[in-house]
């Protein structure tokens, strides 16, 4: 006899139908699985057979044929265990009813248990779109699948239940997230710029980047705290939209980093990779394709420490995210595109052993090392980077003789009114800060004076800039001008945005 | 003196580019009656003047043979370098005085005619404290005619070049390599500046890459060609001590500029002064310690006061806590008193006033 089960995979970040189809024929005993599965879809022959005998099901020793439609596209994971035993079972008719009203997911253990599976969430938003009353999923997964409204989420726990369920003979109420809940229970930041000392001009220009979402380099001798201060960007970035919540929960989900505590990302993620990374772990890819870190941190923060450090390879992929917003990664077979919507914060030495410019310990680089050492970060990765800040290193005295700082909400209730002014200035177009301005944006939106204008060609000749700042530093000053609420970009704010230009000055003669 | 006819000036060419006879080329020119004897010299001629041994006169020969003089003429001459002996008139007087080079390479007219010239040289890793003073000293006594010499090294050198380049006296760099290697890379700029505005030197041939042995050789160049010689910033170890000791030998006078007793790039400074060198605080100081004070007329600068016209009190009030000692960002504000917004803009307009400068590690410090 032969049996249908709906159930769907993951590209990317779009989902396909994968229509589940059994045949189970006389001859001799067999069990096969047609349709490009991978290795894991092959060993889930082991887990169904020992799964569904362990549940108290009899395994037909028939000729059983499993085809996962359509043929041509290849599969991947164990997330169709499920459906494949199901489907058994409907075929040997232990199972008499019509289950195409339900999208089922899940992998089998050889006790008969539904164990969780990746990117449940974006499968539940298909279910949705395809029309179907309902989802099967695996209890662990339900909550990230109760984000999604208007979809009856059924949790499971073993193969005898969803058998139960779909038969009728007992009834499992489906699962009703409450949304603002969760984000009240998820977001919470750990950490506050409140109990960061002094370091006044690091958090100033953390202030304004923020506010225009613009990319920062910070430069630094080691124990100068740029992980902590970076560590706290994302508590003074503005709170998460609904949209961008479901963005990225989705990532999480396919990256399969959801779980059972940890349903929903609502608070900005911060990535922080190790410089031996590799490209694919960067910008996602794989064998399975899977999202990168650039993905991890989309509407969040990707802080790469010890930048210089990174492989080179790995900090050319990142132009195009950093560029598009997305990444696109092509195999032979397919090609897909994550979105990569991130800030950059980028942290290193001044110079290869740490210490340029430390009033305490001596520097013994030479000035060809120091040069070798900064330009392994290449110019057009350079060019996307908008503001580079000095954090030097403090004494103790003067850490401990600084008052406490400000807190993140107030300088977030700041970052936000400027983000509003942003907003409104697009006028809700794709670009929806500063720092995505293009050229023919930097050119309506900041207009300088005639005074203005002389000071900035000032600044670049007597300061010894490169004339690539001038783009950066007209966005930037646009974002301080924003949180004066001003409208006109004026000298003084100029005259701020040339401070975060240290690395393209020559401060060696 | 005669001019050295051109048939001269071409083997002598040809002979200062034979390895084994450039660094004996004192003693060639002394034995031979003229470069083309030298250059057309037997292997046997060569072997019985210069007391060498076979193998050595054989390798003069056979790199004799592997080298076009006309088409190195050309090279020499399309690269605009020029070619001027001890026998010249336009070989500067004062090197003469000293074991100098019977042949150099040169870039750009100054080193022809320069009045007066002093040497400013100090460490490559200086200070903004050591570069500002440097590059003001020079521009002073460039505007006052002094040209400056130096080795267009990074650090001090450069410095003092880009201040003398900015005055009417101009500037000579002194090289430790071929005119055509431009070394540090990042002076090319400096380079192009200084054949315009002065001269680019060099005993070296044209490719000669810089060793570190070329270096010392160089620096008693420097000393040769001036009247004296300005230490600005150098550790124990710093070459700026060896162009010191050349120019004592030389009875140049050897002036220093002190530092911060803590500061390391200023010990060997304080060494020299501990030694009897003269120690200088201003462009006066430099005039009269070579009694340039008859020839050359000091016109004092007004420029202080005008300066603090322009400034608005939050202006002043960062400028009073500022000195020339760095001082980080965060005592500023904490000193000051504004807050951060304001100040990181107020200290752009002070430094592109050109009142304070910034150092590595977002140091300020007062340079006026």
């Amino acid at each position: 006899m032969i049996a249908e089960v709906e159930s769907a995979a993951v590209v990317g970040m779009d989902c396909y139908k994968v229509q589940v189809e059994v045949d189970i024929a006389q001859g001799l005993p067999a069990f096969n699985i047609v349709g490009l599965p991978d290795t894991a879809i092959q060993e889930s022959k082991e887990r169904i057979r020992s799964g569904t005998g362990n549940s108290e099901y009899e395994f037909p020793l028939k000729r059983i044929t499993v085809n996962l439609a359509p043929a041509d596209i290849r599969k991947e994971g164990p997330s169709f265990d499920l459906p494949i035993a199901v489907g058994i079972l409907i075929a040997t008719e232990k199972l008499r009813t019509n289950v195409d009203e339900y999208l089922i997911i899940g992998e089998l253990s050889l006790t008969g248990e539904v164990r969780k599976v990746k990117g449940v969430l974006p499968l539940t938003i298909y279910a949705k779109a395809a029309k179907k009353k309902g989802i099967i999923v695996p209890y662990e997964n339900a909550n990230e699948a109760s984000l999604v409204e208007e979809i009856e989420v059924i949790p499971v726990r073993n193969l005898r239940e969803t058998i139960d369920f779909l038969s009728g003979s007992i009834d499992i109420s489906p699962i009703e997230g409450s949304l603002n809940q969760i984000i009240e229970e998820e977001s919470w930041d750990e950490v506050d710029f409140y109990d960061v000392k002094a370091q006044y001009h690091v958090k100033r220009a953390l202030e304004v980047a923020s506010a225009g979402s613009h990319n920062v380099l910070m430069v630094g001798p080691p124990g100068s705290g740029k992980t902590m201060l970076a560590r706290r960007v994302s508590s003074i970035l503005p709170e998460m939209e609904m949209e961008e919540i479901l963005e990225v929960t989705k990532i999480y989900s396919i990256a399969g980093m959801l779980s059972k505590e940890v349903s929903l990302v609502a608070t900005r993620p911060f990535r922080s990779p190790h410089h031996t990374i590799s490209c694919a772990g960067l910008v996602g890819g794989g064998q399975n394709p899977r999202p990168g870190e650039v993905s991890l941190s989309h509407h969040g923060i990707l802080f790469l420490d010890e930048f210089p450090e990174f492989q080179k390879s790995a900090l050319q992929v990142l132009r195009q995210p950093l560029e598009d917003g997305c990444v696109t990664i092509s195999r032979a077979l397919m090609s897909l595109t994550y979105p990569a919507n991130f800030t950059l914060i980028a942290a290193m030495n001044p110079c290869p052993c740490g210490y340029l410019g430390d009033k305490v310990k001596e520097c013994h680089c030479t000035p060809n090392k120091v040069q070798q050492y900064r330009s392994k970060i290449s110019g057009p990765l350079m060019d996307r980077i908008d503001i580079h800040v000095e954090v030097p290193r403090l004494s103790r005295g003067d850490l401990l003789s600084a008052e406490k700082g400000e807190s993140s909400e107030t300088i977030r209730e700041r970052v936000q009114k400027a983000r509003n002014l942003q907003r409104r200035r697009f006028n809700g177009g794709k670009i929806k800060c500063n720092a995505r301005m293009g050229p023919r944006q930097v050119k309506e939106f900041c207009k300088l004076d005639s005074m203005a204008y002389d000071f900035l060609e000032q600044a670049i000749d007597k300061l010894g800039l490169s004339a690539r700042s001038y783009d950066r530093i007209l966005k930037v000053s646009r974002t301080i001008a924003d949180l004066r609420a001003s409208e006109m970009i004026e000298m003084t704010d100029l005259a701020e945005a040339v401070q975060y230009r240290s690395m393209d000055r020559d401060l060696i003669y | 003196m005669e001019e050295i006819s051109k048939t001269n000036k071409k083997y002598l060419l040809g002979v200062k580019l034979i390895p084994h006879l450039n660094w004996r080329l004192n003693k060639v020119l002394d034995v031979f009656d003229s470069p083309e004897q030298a250059w057309s010299a037997s292997e046997g001629e060569l072997k019985y003047r210069l007391d060498i041994s076979d193998k050595v006169a054989r390798k003069i020969v056979l790199a004799r043979k592997a080298i076009n003089i006309e088409a190195e003429i050309e090279k020499y001459q399309s690269l605009n370098v020029e070619m001027i002996s001890s026998e010249d008139k336009h070989y500067p007087k004062l090197l003469k005085e000293i074991s100098s080079p019977p042949v150099m390479f040169v870039r750009g007219g100054l080193i022809k005619n320069y009045e007066y010239a002093v040497g400013v040289v100090g460490s490559r890793r200086a200070s903004t404290y050591g570069k500002e003073f440097a590059y003001e000293l020079s521009r002073k006594l460039s505007d006052l005619g002094v040209t400056i010499v130096s080795g267009a090294a990074r650090g001090i050198d450069s410095a003092a070049h880009f201040g003398a380049i900015s005055g009417k006296g101009g500037s000579i760099g002194v090289l430790g390599c071929g005119l055509d290697v431009v070394y540090p890379p990042e002076n090319r700029k400096l380079y192009a500046e200084l054949e315009q505005k002065g001269s680019l030197v060099s005993e070296y041939a044209l490719g000669t890459q810089p060793l570190s042995q070329n270096f010392p050789a160089r620096n008693r160049i420097i000393s040769g060609l001036s009247e004296g010689i300005v230490v600005v910033e150098a550790s124990e170890k710093s070459g700026a001590l060896i162009t010191a000791d050349f120019a004592l030998e030389q009875g140049r006078e050897v002036m220093v500029v002190p530092g911060n007793v803590r500061s390391a790039v200023s010990k060997g400074c304080h060494k020299l002064i501990k030694q009897g060198a003269c120690l200088i605080e201003s462009v006066e100081d430099v005039i009269e310690n070579l009694q340039l004070d008859s020839k050359i007329k000091i016109v004092k600068e007004v420029a202080n006061a005008n300066v603090e016209l322009e400034l608005s009190c939050e202006e002043k009030a960062i400028l009073n806590c500022l000195e020339w000692e760095p001082k980080q960002v965060d005592q500023i504000v904490a000193s000051v008193g504004i807050e951060m917004s304001k100040i990181a803009g107020l200290l752009t307009i002070l430094e592109i006033k050109g009142i304070i400068k910034q150092d590595i590690g977002k140091n300020y410090l007062r340079v006026r």
